[in-house]
């Protein structure tokens, strides 16, 4: 894989800088001694957990239950920066900080912009999917 | 003190295999689950040297079930270390109140974190 980043340029707001994705050193170390498959697995579960928890936010947001929607964004924050997802995590982190106070349609808002992040970050990992 | 036996609990796929692969690597026998309360279950059979914890899960969170461990005369002597998000301070503090032997913040730094274990195993022993 090339292990490049790429800064989102449809993402709106404070995170609008933060890089798409940058494999952190303790995973690229991974690659380098010759085990990159674990360096797959891992990104392969990232993104499976990822989409089962971000419609399981939107589940709790129309719900109302906001302390779900905090749960589930620091979990998501957490999973996106151990991979180096780190605009999503950025986005994550907002949410989580901002969901037992900001008003719906802010929250609302922040979590599409999550969803485009995580797709966009899927569609990187993807095109740049070559261990070689 | 490789060899040991540490279970890891964690809600987060990615951080729980993460864990794993770097802890078997450093040579620990790791029991991972997702939750707490299948991190007790585990205890009555399972006895290991270390419980990797996080904090904020679904369910009991990770406070509740070191506060349960912490209060079992048959597993008070198992270091508990909290996982912990680097951003926030107070759980750090909240799993120290819980009876955490201590805490590692996340993200997990693979580099560091079998030296971590293996600390908070050394002072355990000790205590």
């Amino acid at each position: 894989m090339p292990l490049q980043t790429e800064r989102p340029n449809s993402t709106a707001g404070q995170n609008a800088s933060a890089v798409l994705w940058d494999l952190p050193d303790s995973l690229r170390e991974f690659v380098s001694g010759g085990d990159p498959e674990m360096v797959v697995e891992i990104l392969t579960l990232f993104q499976d957990d990822s989409s089962v928890r971000l419609r399981e936010l939107n589940d709790a947001l129309a719900a109302g239950d906001r302390d779900a929607v905090r749960k589930q964004a620091h979990t998501l924050k957490g999973a996106a920066l151990q991979i180096g997802a780190i605009a999503m995590s950025g986005l994550c982190r907002e949410m989580e900080l901002l969901a037992t106070s900001a008003p719906g349609p802010q929250l609302l808002d922040l979590a599409c912009r999550t969803w485009e992040c995580f797709e966009r970050t899927c569609r990187y990992m993807l095109q740049t999917e070559n261990w070689g | 003190m490789a060899g040991e036996t540490i279970l890891v609990v964690d809600d987060a796929s990615v951080n729980l295999k993460l864990t794993d692969i770097v802890l078997r690597k450093e040579g620990f026998r790791v029991h991972a689950v997702s939750d707490a309360e299948q991190a007790l279950n585990a205890l009555a059979s399972l006895r290991p040297s270390l419980v990797l914890a996080d904090i904020q899960m679904p369910g009991m969170d990770g406070l509740e079930m070191t506060r349960r461990i912490k209060e079992d005369p048959l597993t008070r002597g198992i270091v508990v270390v909290a996982l912990t998000a680097c951003a926030m301070k107070e759980d750090e503090q909240k799993a120290l109140d819980a009876g955490c032997d201590g805490y590692i913040t996340k993200p997990i730094d693979t580099h560091t974190l079998g030296t971590r274990v293996r600390e908070y195993l050394a002072r355990g022993c000790l205590s």
